[in-house]
């Protein structure tokens, strides 16, 4: 093949990239080994080579990131990377979510984040920083080798994929334009002068914030991890907690903040009406949240009691384990049916299932105390996990035969030892405290908590799971409904709420009974009280609700009621009240929001095609409840939707390329006048995207969202042409008496070459007018005629003017009228309402608030101590 | 016997116990003559369906008359054929060539009712440019 020069290229910045890239992995992978050789015994001046190193490997993950930057902001779309998630037109503020668009981005967020910690924790050097300096360091590792891009030679398999790969490399296909590879030379970027944008639905000022946020959070799971572990291996009983028991309060909150603003992004940008659908990928992000939470609280009896220290390691490593996990869930495709997100395979599932496998055999490694029994599982644990990768891959879907139930018994086999085998080992390897705890002590009940979140844990894990037991045991279910989740959830919250209302008034070790007696006497009156005036009011039935309601208020009023007996200990130990209590704010927001939700725009009027009773005799309530929610509303023809008239006044045609089509939306009652303005983008690359717009007040949300709108109908052609002989200033009939029109004036066209005349023309139908505008050009060269019609569908009407014969008197002209059925622009539109959602969005503030005062709180101990 | 051991028990039984019913009450993936079968019992099981759109058929959707009613053919993997009917607008995405679309609902008398669909326009993803 002849060799061919590419035009125009700019190639350095490409090269500087994969330099830092390149830089960042040699660089973790030099500190990770340096800083483990030290993990027992430091040596100063090693130490500082590793420190160093890592310094250089965070500056060069930051490298990564202005570079990338500098190309998607001088849209470089050579590089397939910003040619793909950026173009022209793409504001500054939503360039930084390009990032995030792409895997490699993502990869790249979480490194950077993983990096920020770990030269926090260099900040100060203790018995620990080498162990946890080398696991966040192989953490890096990990990550980096996401980004590498490198082949290896005689194995046609490449490690990650680099965000530095040019668009002609990538693919190879964008060269196959014929002008393209003329005499050598191509010149293919002034082809490629924009980029493919950035998908709709991420430019929103929510995801610029979100993913930082859930990748901070995903990224601090690492240092509790690492503590344990390193304690572990130091056989430290008790330092280890204070810093794993810091950043696991960070965690917590960060992820819970951040889990949340996905939530807030999801409900004001997608249509589905609703903060949280029990999506894969948001259970990906809960299955963390859910174990570190339990997590915090089994550290703090360790803390306080020296028990649970088993239960505070495991949990803290499964809690890694679980971001490593959801990762592979999100990133290898393997969800690919079950999720509306899209999932794109860049080939990394190998890369991200080693990732995940890695930590937990040096888990296993760093739990193992018997020498022997080290030596085998050390090479038993790869070899075995390979086999069940390599058998689940060529297990087929739904398989039968014996050589399917044979991989499944060997699979299930293999997994449940693994986990045996783990738990037997860090049970023996912890220390266990003889006795019982006392039921009146705070650390059982705390106890109780963890495991009842475990078990909210095991719900949620099994059914987003579903793919991949599908994959390894070759079973072929479908993943529940969202419905599923919220009847099993409902239960499992409950007792949990309990708990967290009542779990402060114990105290560690025993309690005193009298001391109980009148705190939760008290605090259940006035919540059965308050839930008895909110059941009224908010007209709630049906018993899991009501209860529900009364465990979310008794969980606020407990933990109000506690701070204030002791408000003694300082504002700066009220993090867990608050904490509760914003977790009781944001269950009374969900349950109020979610059993109230109106669908303000069912009807039982229009056309039912669906029988609404049953052979029974009975109401179809299932066939009725899906009919009618949306509500078909007609231009300038105000209708009654729920407590509101509503009036679609008019559309405007906006964004880059004329793709936005926005409608504007009158809702008007007596006591209330709003606009609201949902979207429908005819994206050429993504297909239609419908964005709903809300009306926020404050113990409301009214949610509206285009379904469906006129302009998505099949357009009808013009038929019934008919010619007129016509002057100007006179009113003439369509011979089919239809439509009016009137030539009214005439004037020179702007920006058309040779005599152009641009006609004015009125046009009537029955009660509408319009105004049209055809042109009509003659070059004066070669006398040729143009026309340029014009029509208006609203009137089902078409002008053109065929020709002018100029008289005596003026002219005529010949008009050519165009005739079809008038067409009503209409949109179909869902209007929900969602009460007191803004408590979801209180709740969610006051727990982080509350999780950023005791992580702080326990920072200043740490000091002070 | 501890007192934690025992409760850790009992959650544990709990958890097996979620853990068992709900994997045996998930769906599975069925075509339209298993959906048939399912009904035949249960007639409110909901089952899932992977399908493509049949082309040669008519979508029917007229909002003017009934803005919560789609009418569409869909064959599934095993080439079988139904009418399906979906009590709201019509997606979006439906209509073009090669979307997979996956309907969850249920097979009554003649045609199947979906409660929900979710539909991957290959297109939506492709990376080739125009």
């Amino acid at each position: 093949m002849e060799k061919i020069e590419f035009l125009n290229e700019s190639l350095w910045p490409g090269n500087l990239g994969h330099f830092f890239v390149v830089l960042a992995f040699v660089a973790a992978i030099f500190s990770t080994v340096v800083f483990f050789f030290n993990s027992k015994k430091q040596d100063e001046s090693q130490m500082s080579w590793a420190k160093w190193a890592f310094r250089i490997q965070f500056a060069s993950v930051v490298g990564i990131f202005i570079t990338l930057f500098f190309i998607i902001f001088t849209h470089l779309y050579e590089y397939h990377y910003a040619w793909k998630h950026s173009s022209n037109t793409l504001p500054l503020k939503y360039m930084i979510s390009c990032f995030w668009e792409g895997q490699e981005g993502s990869f790249l967020l979480w490194m950077f984040w993983t990096g920020f910690i770990g030269m926090i924790i260099l900040r100060k050097q203790d018995k620990f920083t080498p162990g946890v300096m080398a696991i966040i360091g192989f953490t890096q590792i990990a990550l980096g080798s996401m980004l590498l891009g490198i082949e290896v030679p005689f194995l046609d398999f490449t490690i990650g994929s680099s965000p530095f790969d040019l668009l002609r490399v990538k693919s190879p296909e964008s060269l196959n334009i014929p002008i393209l590879a003329a005499k050598g030379k191509a010149a293919y970027l002034e082809v490629y002068n924009n980029g493919n944008g950035l998908n709709q639905l991420l430019q929103n000022p929510w995801m610029v914030i979100h993913p930082p946020t859930l990748f901070f959070g995903f990224a601090t799971a690492v240092v509790p991890f690492a503590y344990s572990l390193t304690a572990l291996w130091l056989n430290d009983k008790r330092e280890w907690m204070r810093p794993a028991l810091i950043w696991s309060l960070i965690c917590v909150g960060i992820l819970g903040v951040g889990i949340m603003m996905g939530g807030w992004w999801a409900y004001e940008s997608l249509s589905f009406g609703g903060y949280w659908a029990w999506d894969p990928v948001e259970n990906a992000s809960l299955l963390p949240w859910l174990i570190m939470a339990a997590a915090m609280h089994m550290l703090l009896i360790a803390r306080a009691t020296g028990r649970q220290m088993f239960g505070a390691h495991f949990l803290l490593q499964l809690s890694f384990i679980l971001v490593l996990y959801a990762t592979f869930l999100t990133r290898s495709g393997i969800l690919g049916e079950a999720s509306v997100h899209s999932f794109t395979d860049l080939g990394l599932s190998g890369q991200l299932l080693l990732f995940l496998f890695s930590f937990i055999w040096i888990s296993l490694w760093v739990t193992i105390e018997n020498k022997k029994i080290l030596r085998i599982v050390q090479w038993a644990f790869p070899v075995l996990i390979t086999l069940v990768v390599v058998l689940s891959s060529t297990l087929p879907k739904g398989s039968l035969d014996s050589f399917g139930s044979a991989v499944k018994w060997v699979n299930f086999t293999l997994l449940l030892a693994t986990i045996g085998g783990y738990i037997y080992f860090l049970r023996k390897k912890t220390t266990t405290v003889d006795g019982d705890e006392k039921w009146l002590s705070r650390e059982f009940w705390m106890l109780i908590g963890s495991m009842l979140l475990i078990l909210s844990l095991v719900q949620v894990i099994s059914s987003t799971s579903i793919p991949v037991i599908n994959k390894v045991f070759g079973s072929n279910m479908a993943v529940p409904e969202a419905q599923k989740y919220n009847d099993i959830q409902l239960w499992m919250a409950m007792p949990i709420m309990l708990l967290m209302s009542i779990g402060q008034w114990f105290r560690y070790r025993d309690t005193p009974l009298d001391q109980l007696k009148k705190p939760l006497l008290i605090s259940v009156l006035v919540s059965m009280l308050i839930t008895m005036v909110l059941t009224i009011v908010w007209a709630f039935t049906g018993i899991g609700y009501i209860l529900f309601l009364f465990f979310a208020v008794w969980l606020i009023v407990g933990n109000v009621y506690y701070y204030i007996k002791h408000r003694k200990i300082g504002f700066l130990r009220s993090g867990s009240s608050i904490a509760h209590a914003g977790f009781g704010v944001l269950m009374v927001g969900i349950i109020v929001s979610s059993v109230n939700k109106k669908i303000l725009s069912a009807s039982s009027n229009g056309l039912s095609l669906v029988s609404e009773t049953n052979e029974e005799g009975k109401k179809d309530q299932s066939a009725y409840d899906f009919n009618h929610q949306n509500r078909i509303l007609f231009k300038n023809e105000p209708d009654q939707i729920g407590p509101y008239t509503v009036m679609y006044k008019k559309d405007t045609i906006m964004g880059e390329g004329g793709i936005d089509k926005v409608f504007y939306i009158d809702f008007y009652n007596k006591s209330e006048n709003f606009e609201v303005k949902p979207k429908i983008q005819n994206n050429p690359k993504m297909g239609l995207l419908a964005e709903p717009s809300t009306k926020h007040y404050l113990h409301k949300d009214v949610f509206t969202h285009v379904n469906y709108e006129s302009g998505q109908d099949k357009k009808e052609p013009y038929a019934q042409f008919m010619t007129i002989e016509a002057t100007q200033g006179e009113t003439f009939l369509s011979s089919s008496g239809k439509i009016k029109f009137t030539i009214e004036a005439m004037e020179k066209a702007e920006g058309v070459a040779g005599l152009a005349v641009r006609f004015q023309v009125f046009v009537e139908r029955l009660n509408d007018t319009g105004m049209l505008y055809p042109i009509f050009t003659m070059d004066p060269n070669n006398g040729q005629i143009q026309t340029i019609a014009a029509q208006d569908d609203r009137l089902g009407a078409l002008i053109s003017i065929e020709e002018i014969k100029p008289n005596k008197a003026g002219a005529t002209y010949k008009v050519s009228v165009g005739e079809k059925e008038p067409t009503k622009e209409y949109v179909v539109m869902k209007v929900l309402e969602f009460p007191w959602i803004n408590l979801v969005w209180l709740g969610t503030i006051l727990v982080g608030l509350g999780f950023g005062i005791a992580a702080f709180n326990r920072a200043r101990e740490k000091v002070l101590g | 016997m501890k007192l934690s051991h025992i409760i850790l028990l009992v959650i544990a039984a709990v958890g097996i116990g979620v853990v068992v019913s709900l994997y045996g009450d998930t769906t599975s993936y069925v075509g339209f003559e298993g959906a048939q079968a399912i009904a035949k019992d249960n007639p409110d099981k909901q089952v899932h369906i992977l399908c493509t759109l049949d082309e040669t058929k008519p979508i029917e959707y007229n909002p003017k008359q009934d803005a919560n009613y789609l009418v569409f053919h869909a064959i599934d993997s095993l080439n079988v054929g139904s009418k399906v009917v979906y009590h709201h607008p019509k997606p979006a995405e439906m209509g073009k060539g090669g979307t997979k679309i996956l309907l969850i609902g249920r097979y009554k008398e003649d045609h199947f009712i979906a409660d929900d669909i979710k539909s991957k326009c290959p297109s939506k993803y492709e990376e080739a440019p125009e």
